[in-house]
């Protein structure tokens, strides 16, 4: 049985140093793999750039001799094609609205130099196979990864405004840009009482993906493994795979071609944990369902990698959530880890204090710490059901650990 | 040659690449693939602005050229541009890898040498959970510009990682262990290091206690002292993030004290193994740069931009991920340096109680670093006695290199391979680190 698997991308990155353009890329590229399964056995062969695909597919075929067991049913009879066309910008009005946003930005806050990249990226995603497997993905958006620097300051503690977007909203951007900029310029010291920290969910939640791994569960491995289907984590906290692509910016199926059943979705549902996320050949092998968590490069055997998972939000919004109370909103935290009984600690490097629809000041740098139990436990709050724009227009969750100036 | 539009400084590089990676976890073959690719990376410059872009179809060179030249402003004097003034023009062929290619060495060999990493975890009846992997690469680049650069050299790195688990629960344990080399042979010879390193795990795993947070004096070993070289120094070391800053550039001046007298860090792309890099991305050779010298700011690391707005020489350190990315400025090869006169043993018995931290999982760094460990023992006085476990150690990158107090005599460099640096996204671009054991009185620990 043939399959082909097909990834183009298309990509203006212009490069921003001192509020200038200063570098222009522009990229056209196309990855193509083909596969061949036979007998339970499957061989892969791929190609970047112009390519014959009989050949691709003949080189394929030959590389069933590896004798890599892929046991498991192709996909097949599946129709799904995502096409979102919202970001309508040219490369030239891109690079006409970045130069206009740099000037602005200028003329705005002349004690501050912008640079670093913003990209405009068209995606392109295909899968097919002679089942009746037809999936694709188009999708256009851009990449802002701009880094704010007060001038006056020898330090390196930048103000960033990174986000996927699809609509290149000068006003708004700015609007953000200023804000931060704003809170930035103003230092405000460490509060001396416990208050709630306002997180983006991925800094925290890269625990499940190590732990909540089928493989890792089946192996009677996990942290979690005597713990499926208790109640561990707090009501209001469940957890999914998010299947979105508007959300996501990725395709809604895997590298095996399966669309993530909304059934499926949630491995943690208010509280308990109900399943591990799986492939095809995990599943087979352990006995739990496929999640569609199939993951690789265009040319590798698709195997289980990292789910995209995200926590499910909650009714209330940011603010709603603080109920009254200021809180800290983490907004750059990077290098910290968990140990391997759960507990987690980080220096936090940029962080605001907000009353969760402003940002009232810059905090100093400090370190948080708590076990993954009581982040998602009794100290967890809520997923916010409003998103913060100004950090990369995500939904944001609310819970507390113990900071300590660093 | 190529037609390289006038008035403009242009440059292509043309990159074969050559990798191989195979995979077996609990005893299944997940994968086993070959992958070759060639492209280009075409850069044309006006004295204002660049224009990039990358193609497969090298045929098409010429016309990308031209295609860019038709964006630019045409500037006759551009040869005479001091970022221009700064690419050298070296020629010939430097490849070092030919006779013994990673290219040529079968799948079926390859399999066989990963088969035998295999054998010392499959058979260890604690290890419920294991995976081993088997990376290379070889890389053969070609450059050219405008101003007579005309040079071929290659690169290439091998080597096996191993993740394995112990126990379940609360009480797992996951540790992984790397061995690598630019010579194939080399990797078969290894095999004790691996079960050294898994039977540390199993005491970690068995007698690992949690520690209060706070600070503590803390001694890394070379691997963890490399990752610290690059986290905590060699990314400010990288002077990109210094153009159109002028008060970084005054805070930065060369000659200022930065850290402790026992502290010298260097970067050289020379050392043959993970950050071998003998030409950067612009043509321009390595050097091995002094960035601290007895904790004196001696150098930093440059591309010819840079090095052009800062009045320093290129330092070789213009590297791209592959020929889809921008080259900028990274590290190569960076390390502490030692200090003959201190054993790692007496540098251990000058701590009353401290940690000592053997392997980590990753780092990050700016003003602020951070280490996640994965193995580490307590020290008390002067031994290294039980294993602890924190979540992370952090600190102020220049108020930490002041407090390294000593470093021993000998200096590791570690090889690895499939890891790398991930600046600006150019995952993962290989680098080497390493150095001797060093001491830091105070850091903080979480």
């Amino acid at each position: 049985m043939k399959e082909k698997v097909t990834e183009q991308s298309q990509e203006l990155t212009l490069t921003i140093l001192s509020n200038k353009i200063k570098s222009i890329y522009t990229k056209n590229s196309t990855r193509t793999a083909c596969r061949i399964y036979k007998d339970g056995k499957i061989g892969i062969s791929g190609c970047i750039g112009e390519t014959d695909i009989n050949e691709l597919y003949k080189k394929a075929e030959q590389n069933l001799e590896y004798q890599i067991d892929y046991p498991v049913e192709q996909t097949k009879n599946l129709e799904s094609h995502t096409k979102i066309d919202s970001c309508k910008i040219s490369n030239r009005e891109f690079y006409g609205k970045i130069e206009n946003i740099l000037k602005e930005l200028s003329r705005l806050h002349p004690d501050y130099i912008v640079s670093n990249k913003v990209y405009l990226r068209q995606s392109d995603y295909s899968m097919e196979n002679e089942l009746g497997m037809d999936l694709s993905y188009s999708d256009k958006y851009i990449l802002s990864s701009l880094f704010m620097k007060e001038k006056k300051s020898s330090e390196d503690n930048n103000a960033y405004f990174l986000a996927f977007l699809r609509d290149l909203d000068t006003e708004r951007i700015l609007e953000a840009i200023t804000e931060l900029m704003t809170a930035h310029s103003k230092s405000l010291t460490l509060p001396k009482e416990p208050l709630p920290l306002v997180l983006d969910d991925y800094l925290v939640t890269q625990i499940f993906n190590t732990e909540l791994r089928a493989d890792v569960f089946g192996t009677g491995s996990s942290l979690f493994h005597h713990q499926l289907g208790k109640e561990i984590f707090s009501k209001n906290f469940s957890l999914k795979i998010n299947n979105n692509p508007i959300e996501s910016f990725r395709s809604n199926f895997d590298m095996e071609g399966v669309i993530t059943p909304e059934n499926l979705s949630c491995l943690i549902k208010d509280g308990v944990i109900i399943r591990p996320f799986s492939d095809k050949r995990t599943s087979k092998l352990y006995g739990y369902e496929n999640t569609g968590c199939g993951c690789g490069d265009y040319d590798s055997v698709p195997t289980l990698g990292r789910a995209d998972i995200e926590i499910q939000p909650g009714e209330k919004t940011i603010k709603e959530l603080l109920n009254g109370q200021i809180g800290i909103l983490v907004y750059w935290a990077s290098g910290g880890g968990f140990t391997p009984d759960g507990n987690f600690a980080t220096s936090v490097q940029l962080s605001y204090l907000t009353d969760g629809k402003k940002l009232l000041g810059r905090l100093p740098k400090f370190v948080m710490k708590g076990s993954v139990y009581d982040i998602f436990g009794k100290n967890f709050i809520g997923m916010s059901k409003d998103k913060l724009y100004l950090r990369g227009d995500h939904n944001m969750f609310v819970t507390r650990m113990d900071i300590k100036p660093l | 040659m190529f037609s390289f539009p006038k008035n403009f400084y242009s440059d292509v590089r043309i990159e074969h690449n050559y990798s191989s990676l195979i995979r077996i976890k609990d005893g299944r073959l997940e994968e086993i693939k070959e992958s070759t690719n060639t492209g280009a990376f075409i850069r044309l410059f006006d004295g204002e602005k660049w224009y990039y872009t990358s193609t497969t179809d090298l045929k098409s060179i010429d016309k990308e050229l031209a295609n860019l030249a038709s964006f630019a402003t045409p500037n006759p004097d551009i040869n005479n541009h001091p970022v221009v003034l700064k690419f050298q023009k070296n020629t010939g062929d430097h490849c070092r890898f030919e006779k013994n290619s990673l290219k040529n060495i079968s799948l079926h060999d390859k399999l066989v040498t990963t088969k035998e990493y295999c054998k010392i975890v499959e058979t260890d009846p604690e290890i419920n959970y294991w995976k081993v992997s088997y990376f290379d690469f070889n890389t053969v680049k070609e450059f050219l510009s405008s101003i007579g650069c005309n040079i071929k050299f290659d690169t290439q790195q091998s080597g096996i990682s191993i993740a394995f688990r112990f126990g379940s629960g609360l009480e797992s344990f996951m540790e992984f262990c790397q061995e690598a080399s630019p010579c194939f042979e080399n990797l078969k010879k290894k095999q004790n290091h691996v079960k050294e390193h898994i039977e540390k795990a199993r005491n970690f795993y068995k007698n690992a206690q949690t520690i209060p947070g706070g600070d503590y004096t803390v001694v890394l070993s070379p691997d963890v002292t490399g990752v610290f070289a690059h986290e905590s120094f060699g990314h400010k070391s990288e002077a990109d993030d210094m153009l159109g800053d002028e008060e970084m550039i005054k805070e930065w001046e060369i000659g200022k004290r930065v850290g402790s007298e026992k502290l010298s860090i260097y970067d050289d792309g020379n050392i043959v193994g993970s950050g071998y890099t003998p030409f950067d991305d612009e043509g321009n050779r390595a050097c091995k740069t002094t960035l601290i010298e007895k904790g004196i700011l001696k150098g930093r690391l440059h591309n010819a931009e840079t090095a052009a707005t800062l009045n320093e020489e290129v330092t070789g350190n213009a590297r791209a991920l592959d020929f889809e990315n921008i080259p900028i400025v990274r590290m190569t090869c960076t390390y502490i340096d030692k200090d003959p006169d201190m054993t790692k043993e007496e540098l251990i018995e000058g701590v009353k109680y401290g940690i000592y931290i053997d392997t980590c999982k990753h780092g990050t760094g700016a003003s602020t670093f951070t280490i996640a460990p994965s193995m580490a023992y307590l020290i008390e006085n002067g031994k290294i006695t039980k294993p602890v476990k924190f979540s992370v150690i952090t600190g102020n990158v220049m108020k930490t290199l002041n407090e390294i107090d000593a470093v021993s005599n000998q200096i590791e460099i570690d090889e690895s391979v499939g890891g790398g640096c991930g600046k600006q996204g150019q995952f993962p671009l290989p680098v080497g680190h390493g150095g001797p054991y060093i001491r830091i009185r105070k850091i903080n620990v979480q």
